[in-house]
């Protein structure tokens, strides 16, 4: 039943002409970003103290210029795209994963588990997120990508686990869970046969949603230097470098900022076509 | 209503303790301390300061004391600011945040509302995807690519406006700063008000005021608006954090004298009591912008309040 979901839902996505074009552009975008290596004869971090700031086409081989370092503008820009959008898959996955368990234990011991499950998702929702990385990141030192990937997944499993615990707080009264208990299957059994299944759509879906989410909040944290340190490179790292230079080097500021608006943009609209799709309530 | 209402305020208070705790506890965890500088400190002076401060206590007298200072209003001295308490600092710049921000969630909702209507009333049409295209580009460009990329073209490219600074607020310098944070305000209360409107428009009674032969605008005005602005009400809650940090980096990028750099620079010097009072002061505002919202929902939508 489920594949046959998927496939349906694969066929409703074709028709979306928005999230088509997204899921072109993002495509190309990622194609880009990995074959970079070799499609520029410069190194991501090789400094070249001759060519300082060049502006882009005042040198052929570097097509967007240099920075102050003489780096290659290209070759850092899309080695900030890879590890923007590792760090933004790897944590919206974490985060997914989290959300899923939790939400699926409350919904479905209901109670005062639930109760106090979800309290606690309320206190973590009203602590402000900046201060929360901020401690994660001064606990355990600056600029570790573990460190990063674990302190923003923290955060963006609290939707999920909202909009899974709903569900399975609906599906336990139903009749064919009830049947499944009858017939002596576990509590476990019930949640990973009966419940998962079930939430899949709007999990996948707002999951879809997450991944720029979490690309943004990892910038976000690189662009007040609390992130991805050099000589390593994020998006967020690189906007951050390139405002500081943009009264003389505007180009700086350009790439990366160009790259993370259209990253996240088709991201986006491709997440907003995949809820389309896949979440029954958004159906007209 | 006032029975409701009191017994949120109320349940406003174990929250807020249990953040204060768990924020006080996990900061004095992490490694290093406020009197570490390049240069060792000798040893007896060190102690001095440490008992100046009141950190030679152990940890649960320590808490207990800041607790104590905070029921009356007091969060302490600042470890790193010399003869500054953290209540000195804090008023200092939350007065500057604090109206950057309103202003930038009024212009936000003012734009937001009648554009999520009017892409609504005209689904599909030219307006639509226009609403469409504005509020996708706003969600994808973050305040920190937002923020420079304004100063680059109008600070720096076109000289309309200072790209930084701030000067008591005057309006041209405090005109990017409230457009960078207010374009994701905008754009999410557009798309919350478009959906509602949407759903509140296919309801039967809606039909049943269209077969009384009642106009479009009174439609709209009278019974269509006022359900299908639920869900913006719901989302006013997480609004004032998209603005709270939003103003962090608004704050750094134009050079805004707010009380946002606080947090920041006090988590990296380990100032336990700045970071504290930033804490409580985020916390407050967040706890109490979801209680407003919990309680214009009530307004809204009478059947939340039945007990």
């Amino acid at each position: 039943m489920a594949g046959s979901t998927l496939a349906s839902a694969g066929r409703d996505l074709a028709r979306h002409r928005a999230a088509l074009a997204a899921a072109v552009a993002l495509a190309a975008l990622c194609l880009v970003a990995l074959a970079a290596p070799w499609l520029s004869p410069h190194a991501a971090g090789a400094i070249d103290l001759a060519r300082p700031a060049l502006a882009p086409g005042a040198d052929a081989s570097h097509g967007w210029g240099t920075d102050r370092l003489g780096r290659d503008v290209f070759a850092r820009t899309m080695q900030g795209l890879r590890i923007s959008l590792l760090i933004g898959l790897a944590a919206a996955l974490v985060s997914a994963v989290i959300g899923v368990a939790w939400g699926a234990v409350a919904g479905y011991a209901g109670g005062r588990i639930d109760a106090v499950m979800m309290r606690i998702v309320d206190i973590l929702y009203a602590l402000p997120f900046v201060f929360f990385v901020i401690i994660l990141a001064t606990l355990f030192g600056r600029g570790s990508v573990p460190v990063l990937l674990a302190a923003i997944a923290s955060v963006g499993w609290l939707t999920t686990a909202r909009i899974v615990r709903g569900q399975a707080l609906a599906l336990r009264r139903q009749g064919f869970i009830d049947a499944a208990r009858a017939m002596g299957s576990s509590g476990g059994r019930i949640l990973w046969r009966h419940i998962l299944p079930n939430v899949a759509g709007p999990v996948i879906a707002y999951t879809a949603l997450t991944v720029p989410q979490m690309i943004i909040y990892e910038s976000f944290l690189s662009f007040l230097g609390l992130g991805v340190q050099e000589p390593l490179a994020s998006l967020g790292s690189l906007i951050s470098e390139g405002a500081r230079d943009m009264e003389s080097a505007p180009w700086l500021l350009l790439a990366p900022a160009a790259c993370l608006t259209l990253l996240t943009l088709s991201l986006n609209v491709l997440g907003d076509g995949l809820r389309d799709v896949l979440d029954p309530r958004t159906h007209p | 209503m006032m029975r409701y209402a009191l017994a949120r305020i109320i349940g406003l208070f174990p929250t807020l303790l249990l953040l204060v705790t768990a924020a006080f506890f996990v900061i004095r965890l992490a490694p290093g301390g406020p009197f570490d500088e390049e240069r060792a400190l000798p040893p007896q002076v060190r102690a001095n300061l440490e008992a100046a401060y009141g950190l030679d206590a152990p940890l649960a007298t320590q808490y207990l004391r800041y607790v104590g200072g905070l029921l009356r209003g007091d969060l302490g001295p600042s470890f790193k600011h010399k003869d500054m308490g953290v209540n000195e600092l804090i008023a200092g710049g939350l007065p500057v945040s604090a109206a950057l921000g309103a202003v930038a969630l009024a212009l936000g909702l003012l734009l937001g509302v009648p554009l999520g209507c009017l892409a609504a009333l005209h689904r599909a049409g030219p307006v639509d995807l226009g609403a469409t295209i504005v509020t996708a580009l706003a969600l994808a460009l973050p305040a920190f690519v937002l923020g420079p990329l304004l100063s680059l073209a109008f600070g720096l490219q076109l000289r309309w406006l200072p790209a930084a600074g701030w000067e008591n607020g005057s309006l041209r310098h405090a005109l990017l700063p409230v457009i960078t944070l207010a374009a994701p305000v905008m754009a999410y209360s557009a798309r919350l008000v478009r959906s509602g409107l949407l759903e509140v428009l296919g309801a039967d009674y809606i039909r049943a005021a269209r077969a009384r032969g009642l106009g479009q605008r009174r439609i709209v005005l009278a019974h269509a608006l006022r359900p299908a602005l639920l869900p913006l009400v719901g989302w006013l809650g997480p609004a004032a954090a998209v603005v709270l940090t939003g103003s962090l980096i608004v704050e750094t990028v134009f050079g805004i004298p707010g009380a946002g750099r606080f947090l920041v620079e006090g988590a990296l010097n380990r100032d336990y009591t700045l970071v504290m009072g930033m804490i409580v002061v985020y916390g407050v505002a967040t706890l109490l912008c979801n209680l407003a919202a919990d309680l214009a929902y009530g307004w809204l939508d009478p059947r939340i309040r039945r007990p």
